[in-house]
């Protein structure tokens, strides 16, 4: 009797959430394979964006007790210099890498599409390599190369006859943000080569035939087989570009810091200067409003990818 | 030589024009992996000769890395990082699979709101959520223990998974599952028996991606974990940076050691890795 | 879109393996909550379980001595364990742990406060040492050592390595230029650096690590003081009990502009910073490096052995002629207790062996340190150190533990990139910053 009242609530229940009877295992099933991914995201995710999202509104610095702050820290980003230096290098930076590292790997992986049998294997790995070593060592590492007196790139210059292009690469103001992209450009260069190089691979040969045939050349045949085709996997990548772009923090935090003087400083590194680096007292209410202005950055660039999906129609 | 031609299609003989991207691909490889062949040449110098000794030293030692092996532990926190890396990955497997599979293929209440909730996580940068992070760890009582360090990895590193896995399963053809429902197979056992056999290379590149991630994690492990003698590989190569920052064949020589395991594993593994994006990539 | 008959009817196997699913889940996340003590020293044990005592902080200097110092201590207070924690990078990996320790109520039983000394002390989470270790304890302090982490009456961190500031310097290219003795005023500097320059090519003369706030504090602090004559005028200008516009302030910056326009300091010093300093020293490519007393033991291991047989040491140059010759300094490395802790005695117990007259003078002497006690000073035997050390008695405050830290930090790198050139300017934007924030009581 008991089990029979239930069975009517839970049948109750599933008909209010899932609608008619049709389909409706198709439904449960869906709900129960994503729960446990949405469980961990709310708990190990959602509940501290959350707390993000919240401490904006607050002023906290860790050590004291949490106050109301309400809009103070989103009017200070108003007058402060360094946020807007800070904005308007990481929409430059991103708006960089993201032009750069959608065309060149695609041309580089077209040309490895050539086919180059085990050299194409080998120079692939070879590029993807800067993907594999974790920031701390990428940092460590171009810091010694670049290194003004020392580095190993300002002594090869000496040594090939230039040293009027030896510069302070990260010391600079008028060339910190060169150098930042250059090592980001050689860090990131290597995973979109082998995506593209990937979709090239998937793609079918009997399309660019018939274009050969139509006297397509080389050139033709890239704009106008080989892009369309692609644009799927040119539109992922144009949207993981923004993104990282966007939060971009691990490779100028370890190279630069931000410095000198704010010269390469990105919302995403300032955001950790002001909450675990401040000279005075951390600010985590401001580094958390910073973190907020970093998300809506990334939801209106995934907006756009969406916008350029539907538009492209696919 | 079409760009964009299938690569078993025409095998071309030596035209200038092939040598020519040759040699542009290989200075491309040498320029990308010369920071590393720098790298591991410094590791091999004799301290005074590191600022003005020839490119390739005259004389090779290999004292740096006992040093750095004993200074780091690095047994310890290498096997650290392993069982970290291990059991977070068997979780974002399975959760990726799973949820991955069900976005794919399925129709159920709420699913986009589902999906664009987890994806939210691409949109926030890992600092900002240490504190949080830490507070929340500690209020489930798993601060400075390897589990909650990897529960939050499976947490933060499953929505890109899952990203990928739908794309992945997106792939495949419908048919298999509509055949299979006809059998009368539930919806658990078409994913287990019929799409997740399939879906192997799709479960390589995530392995592999987040393999690198996890590895190379160094802001949530330096926070949750607080007893050195649990911490993974990262917060003491990191140390290591801070202790030998003006002691280059010491640094050098961690930072190599540092490096090798995950070379290792990518290049075993990066036949599968392109193997997956290939299948992944395309969707109709 | 596929509706097949068979797939209405919900199996009981599936319904199970909802169920299972999301129950699993649940458990993994969540279930383990309430067990498990993870963190150390939650709670003091009784009976077997010894205390456990977090030790944090940053100073590798003393990375060879501390586990042999927590060996014997342990070996002398068996119910008593220290783990030591140290990372060298401060702002990358110390400050995060030791902020989200202090968001979490859980700090470490004893630690380097860093500059949030006085934070952590008025909001109770760092103890009194004066009250809980006695005046005895103190009384053998330099009280320079000391008094930054005093507020009304109380003290709450005490110093580690006290630090004073100098020029180490190679006197071979000194004397390869032409200058003989130290030079005893800036300007003095100011044109040995201008000749060493020019005699030695490619030399970059006298190096200044530009590349924080922090740094350059410890330069143009001693300076104020110079102009003042009163080693209290920095630390009132963190209380602001004096004005940023206060005389000293902008002779200081003045001066200081004076030494960047004639060419004292390397070029780009903004995007020089102190390791990149020490690597031009050791390659033969500086002359000289403005820094504190925390890098001859680190010089000693890392540079060719030649130059650590030449090198020397030279007091910061006066303001004007025949004044004292401030220095830097201040122990800017220092061990905080957690207040709250319930092992804080026990954190009590380690701190007075770690400051034991011969512990502590065995660690400051065997990891060639400047310790920040008279007796321990005595018994520095290092002729860099023991040069530095002798300083003391002119010493100064360099850093700020207030909350105007941030603006004049900000201010004084505006002010060295160029950003900012009339020191007038640079002293009303630090007072104006100054003016605004809350300093409590």
């Amino acid at each position: 009797m008991n089990s029979v009242r239930q069975q009517t609530l839970s049948a109750r229940l599933t008909s209010f959430f899932l609608g008619k009877p049709l389909g409706r295992q198709e439904r449960l099933a869906g709900l129960a394979m994503t729960l446990p991914a949405l469980i961990f995201f709310i708990i190990f995710i959602g509940i501290p964006i959350f707390r993000t999202l919240l401490l904006g509104f607050q002023e906290w610095n860790a050590i004291g007790p949490i106050t109301w702050a309400g809009l103070g820290n989103y009017q200070r980003m108003v007058d402060d210099q360094v946020f807007h230096g800070a904005f308007f290098v990481t929409l430059l930076l991103t708006g960089a890498l993201t032009l750069c590292l959608t065309t060149v790997p695609l041309l580089i992986a077209v040309l490895f599409n050539m086919g180059w049998g085990v050299f194409g294997t080998i120079g692939r790995t070879m590029l993807f390599m800067p993907a594999v070593i974790s920031w701390v060592v990428t940092g460590a590492l171009w810091k010694l190369i670049l290194d003004p007196n020392l580095g190993s790139l300002n002594t090869l210059l000496a040594n090939i006859g230039l040293p009027m292009l030896q510069r302070n690469w990260l010391g600079d103001p008028n060339v910190v943000l060169w150098a930042i992209g250059t090592v980001a450009v050689w860090q990131q260069l290597g995973l979109y080569v082998i995506i593209y190089y990937a979709g090239l691979q998937g793609l079918d040969g009997t399309l660019h035939e018939a274009a050969a045939i139509d006297g397509a050349n080389a050139r033709q045949q890239l704009f106008h087989v080989t892009v369309p085709l692609l644009r799927p996997v040119i539109l992922m990548v144009v949207t993981l570009n923004l993104l990282n772009g966007i939060k971009l923090f691990d490779v100028i935090y370890v190279m630069t810091g931000g410095g000198p003087v704010n010269a390469s400083q990105v919302l995403g590194t300032y955001m950790y200067r002001v909450a675990f680096a401040n000279p005075g007292l951390p600010e985590f209410g401001y580094g958390s409003a910073l973190s907020t202005v970093i998300m809506i950055l990334c939801i209106l660039a995934v907006f756009f990818q969406i916008w350029m999906s539907r538009r492209s129609n696919i | 030589m079409t760009p964009g031609t299938h690569p078993r299609r025409r095998k071309s003989p030596f035209t200038p024009a092939r040598i020519a991207v040759f040699s542009l691909l290989l200075l491309l490889a040498l320029v990308t992996v010369y920071p590393f062949i720098w790298m591991v040449l410094t590791s091999l110098r004799p301290r005074n000769t590191i600022f003005n000794g020839p490119f390739i030293p005259e004389q090779f030692i290999l004292d740096a890395y006992p040093q750095a092996w004993q200074q780091t532990e690095f047994g310890l926190h290498f096997l650290n990082s392993v069982f970290i890396a291990a059991s977070a990955l068997a979780g974002i497997v399975a959760l990726s699979t799973i949820a991955g599979y069900a976005f794919a293929k399925l129709q159920f209440p709420y699913k986009r709101l589902i999906y664009v909730l987890l994806l939210s996580t691409m949109a926030m940068p890992a600092t900002s959520l240490v504190i949080p992070l830490y507070l929340q760890v500690k209020g489930l009582g798993l601060l400075n223990s390897h589990l909650g360090l990897i529960l939050v990895y499976v947490g933060s590193m499953s929505p890109f998974s899952i990203f990928l896995m739908r794309a992945f399963f997106e792939g495949l053809p419908n048919e298999l599952i509509e055949a299979a429902r006809i059998d009368g197979a539930s919806e658990w056992s078409i994913f287990a028996r019929v799409m997740l056999p399939l879906a192997r290379a799709g479960v390589g590149t995530v392995v592999i991606l987040q393999f690198l991630s996890i590895w190379n994690e160094f802001i949530y492990a330096n926070v949750l974990i607080q007893d050195p003698s649990k911490q993974p590989l990262q917060p003491v190569i990191f140390n290591l940076v801070g202790q030998f920052n003006t002691n280059w064949p010491s640094l050098t020589a961690a930072l190599t050691m540092a490096i090798i395991p995950v070379v290792i594993v990518y290049v075993r593994m990066q036949k599968q890795f392109v193997a997956g994006l290939t299948q992944g990539a395309i969707k109709g | 879109m596929n509706q097949q008959d068979e797939r209405n009817n919900l199996s009981r196997r599936d319904f199970l393996r909802v169920a299972g699913l999301s129950a699993g889940a649940a458990v993994l996340a969540s279930c383990v909550a309430p067990a498990a003590p993870a963190a150390p020293g939650a709670a003091p044990s009784a009976g077997g379980q010894p205390t456990t005592v977090r030790f944090w902080s940053w100073y590798t200097d003393q990375q060879d001595q501390f586990p042999k110092v927590i060996a014997d201590f342990e070996a002398l207070n068996p119910n008593i364990k220290v783990d030591l924690q140290l990372k060298s990078d401060v702002e990358g990996a110390y400050l995060p742990a030791l902020l989200a320790a202090a968001a979490g109520e859980d700090l470490p039983e004893i630690y380097a406060p860093h500059v949030h000394s006085i934070e952590f002390g008025r909001q109770g989470l760092a103890a009194d040492l004066l009250k809980d270790l006695g005046a005895d304890f103190m009384a053998d302090f330099f009280p320079s050592a000391n008094s930054m982490f005093l507020l009304n009456g109380a003290q709450y961190a005490v110093g580690w390595m006290a630090q004073t500031m100098g020029f180490f310097y190679d006197p071979d290219m000194f004397a390869a230029a032409g200058v003989d003795g130290e030079p005893e005023l800036w300007d003095d500097m100011t044109v040995a650096s201008n000749q060493i320059k020019q005699k030695i090519e490619g030399n970059l003369g006298v190096m200044q690590a530009a590349d924080n706030g922090y740094s350059v504090n410890d330069l143009w602090f001693p300076m104020i003081t110079g102009f003042s004559g009163d080693p209290d005028t920095v630390r009132q200008l963190d209380d602001h009990e004096a004005k940023w516009t206060d005389q000293p302030v902008v002779d200081a910056l003045t001066l200081y502009r004076k030494t960047l326009d004639e060419g004292l300091w390397q070029e780009n010093q903004t995007g020089i910073d102190q390791i990149a300093c020490l690597n031009a020293l050791y390659a033969g490519k500086g002359a000289a490096f403005y820094s504190g007393s925390w890098n001859p033991g680190r010089i000693y291991k890392d540079a060719p052995p030649d130059l650590v047989k030449r090198l020397k040491v030279m007091k910061t140059p006066a303001v004007t002629a025949g004044a004292r010759h401030w220095t830097g300094n201040s122990a800017g490395a220092a061990f905080s207790v957690a207040n709250r802790s319930p092992n804080k005695d026990a954190a009590l117990t380690f701190m007075q062996y770690l400051y034991s007259p011969d512990v502590y003078a065995w660690v400051m002497s065997d990891s060639v340190s400047l310790p920040a006690t008279k007796s321990a000073a005595e018994q520095v035997t290092d002729p860099i150190i023991k040069t530095m050390a002798s300083w003391l008695p002119d010493g100064c405050r360099h850093w700020l533990t207030g909350p105007a830290g941030q603006i004049v930090a900000d201010t004084i790198m505006e002010f060295t990139a160029g950003n900012i050139t009339d020191p007038q300017v640079a002293a009303e934007t630090m007072e104006a910053g100054a003016a605004k924030l809350n300093y409590g009581s």
